[in-house]
């Protein structure tokens, strides 16, 4: 059970509302019945989320500190949780901001356990990458992983259980996940913030691309690209049901990411409980427009709110951050700042 | 490396394999996991590759889980999924040639005969972002979707071992190779994937490189494979992990290039993350550091 989960449904979302453009390329793919693909009384969306700006200027700053003064102002109650952090980690090169910083994932651990959480595990399972041992190895986490007395799940060859989807976007009516991410109390996203050459922005929710095992579904995670990325990414997360979300924003990546972009300094930790509003805030953060991202655009009809009129912003403003990101060719007419 | 001390660290490295075998028969990826294909198969090339009087029980109880999971179609599919990954169906069936030549009940047949029948998916009129020929089709890791280099090295591989003949045989084989061809980066060596994306050239990697050269190790005066083998001989030792360290000593072996420089990195590699408790990756480093004694023939297409 998630301590904090997305709740909530939008009341009185409508057929016609729920179709608006893109979603509705996302929305055809799946409809049964005429209905959108997912049961609307599972879904309530709250009349405002909350999401946390936190200034960390480079990583050698104390993020144990910013993260625990996150969670504090967020309010959000770890005590006797056990908590599966999932960083992304994809590929390894020098000097390139890829993967989450190691020093974000030990901070967010410590700032958890001493919030009260009984248990912090680490679990990752790269999308292009299969080697583990090499990218925790190479990144540095492995180290730090030791240091902290942290374990580590590998979850593209953790055990499975196949589970219901909550929606099915994808078509996909059920997904074979891993047991350690089924079986803890609060699963947080921990990803890194980069522009993404195919969905746009590749954030809190697209990183959960890495708890689909690799060893069932093989890599690069290939079913998701078949079925649809943005569609994927919300019948996963609406499946994994995530609780919390630490994003680095302390070096993102502008370019071709998620891979091949450039590494772009710009200093926070961003956090919230509703990741489509975290995401929201990210993108426009970086430049782009959320509803001309297609999975951030359909969160904003179910899952999450992505209006900055229902943002309650905490912590630094983000107009403070606020960046025009290099992206590639196909996403630069979709940018809100030139 | 060959010396007593070596010889007494092997026995305790094949010893720890096979206590870590399930009740099933199988092995797990990590302790206490349920047994699944692609570990169980890397420990029965380990230990029968390795065989003493202590790891003939297990590896006949690990080849008889393998034969177990064999679904009527003839393809293998892990407990608890919802279906066959081909690549792991491509690494058993090299297990379980490493392990006897006879196939009772024609379990070997069957799985040759479905693996030929699977096919990754074709993109036509795919993105011009991408340079490659969408179109070939080998092996897909699992089905519905597209073609990938590890999947399709590993599948070719064992289809080259077990001599699979018959027209369909070379059509698969001929289509494999193209598509391997047509994936290699431009200086050699393979990425998991795409050479190249949004005018970028990819790098490659060395656990998809060694696999892609064992695949193909028969077409070895291709400029494709000198060039790549030069990549892979320049960076064996680059990616420390026993994944890539394993891999490319046993294709190094094939190749027939000194091995030596490539364990002794792997034995490092063993003593810093103890392979992280995977007991997937112990087999693999098992099998490649004792690489003197099997000269790695289970990897080996005559």
């Amino acid at each position: 059970v998630n301590v904090v989960g997305i709740e909530g449904r939008s009341a009185g979302m409508t057929r016609r509302a729920f179709l608006g453009v893109p979603v509705a390329a996302l929305a055809a793919q799946a409809c049964h019945g005429g209905g959108p693909p997912f049961v609307a009384s599972d879904f309530v969306v709250p009349s405002h989320s909350a999401v946390g700006i936190f200034p960390a200027a480079h990583y050698g700053v104390d993020l144990v500190d910013v993260i625990s003064r996150g969670l504090d102002s967020l309010r959000i109650d770890v005590r006797g949780r056990s908590v599966l952090l999932k960083p992304n980690m994809v590929e390894y090169e020098e000097g390139q901001a890829i993967n989450t910083h190691p020093l974000v994932v030990v901070g967010a651990a410590e700032a958890l356990r001493r919030a009260g959480a009984r248990e912090v595990v680490v679990g990752e399972g790269p999308g292009h990458r299969r080697d583990i041992e090499y990218l925790l190895a190479s990144t540095g986490l492995y180290d730090h992983l030791r240091e902290n007395r942290l374990r580590f799940v590998d979850l593209n060859h953790d055990d499975v259980r196949d589970v219901p989807t909550r929606s099915w976007f994808t078509g996909l009516r059920s997904l074979a996940l891993p047991v350690s991410v089924l079986a803890a109390d609060l699963v947080v996203s921990l990803p890194k913030l980069k522009t993404h050459h195919w969905a746009g922005i590749t954030c809190s929710m697209k990183n959960f691309f890495g708890v689909v095992p690799g060893a069932v579904y093989g890599w690069p995670k290939n079913l998701l690209h078949f079925r649809g990325i943005d569609a994927s990414i919300l019948d996963v997360v609406t499946t994994v049901r995530p609780a919390l979300t630490i994003v680095d924003g302390v070096t993102a990546m502008e370019g071709d990411g998620p891979i091949m972009g450039r590494a772009r300094p710009l200093g926070f930790i961003a956090m919230g409980t509703d990741l489509a509003a975290v995401d929201a805030t990210c993108a426009r953060v970086i430049g782009l427009d959320p509803e001309n991202i297609a999975y951030l655009d359909a969160s904003g009809r179910f899952l999450g709110n992505i209006a900055e009129r229902r943002i309650d912003q905490r912590g630094e403003s983000p107009e403070r951050y606020y960046s025009t990101f290099d992206v590639v060719e196909s996403w630069r007419s979709k940018r809100l700042r030139s | 490396m060959q010396g007593a001390s070596s010889q007494e660290s092997h026995a305790g490295r094949r010893r720890a394999l096979v206590d870590a075998a399930a009740f099933d028969g199988g092995w797990p990826y990590y302790a206490g996991q349920a047994s699944r294909l692609e570990p169980t198969a890397w420990a029965v090339i380990a230990l029968a590759a390795t065989s003493d009087s202590s790891s003939e029980r297990p590896v006949s109880a690990g080849r008889a889980f393998l034969r177990g999971v064999q679904r009527h179609d003839g393809l293998l599919v892990d407990a608890g999924t919802a279906g066959p990954n081909f690549a792991w169906n491509a690494l058993t069936l090299l297990a379980d040639v490493a392990v006897s030549q006879d196939d009772p009940g024609s379990w070997r047949a069957r799985l040759v005969a479905d693996l030929l029948n699977v096919r990754g998916v074709a993109l036509e009129g795919a993105s011009a972002d991408i340079r490659q020929d969408s179109r070939l089709r080998a092996w897909s890791w699992t089905a519905g979707t597209f073609s990938w280099v590890e999947p399709t090295a590993v599948a070719l591989l064992a289809l080259k071992k077990v001599r699979a003949a018959g027209a369909a045989a070379t059509t698969r084989v001929t289509e494999a190779e193209a598509l391997l061809l047509d994936r290699v980066c431009d200086g050699g060596g393979w990425n998991y994937g795409n050479s190249q994306v949004f005018g970028q050239d990819l790098r490659p990697y060395v656990p998809t490189t060694a696999l892609a050269l064992l695949a193909m190790q028969d077409r070895r005066d291709h400029s494709v494979v000198t060039r790549s083998l030069a990549w892979l001989i320049a960076h064996a030792e680059s990616e420390r992990s026993a994944m890539a360290l394993s891999l490319a000593a046993i294709c190094l072996q094939v190749f027939g290039v000194p091995t030596d420089a490539v364990r002794a990195r792997l034995l490092e590699q063993e003593s810093r993350t103890g392979f992280l408790g995977s007991r997937h990756l112990a087999a693999m480093a098992f099998y490649a550091l004792t690489i003197p004694r099997h000269r790695a023939r289970t990897f080996e297409v005559s």
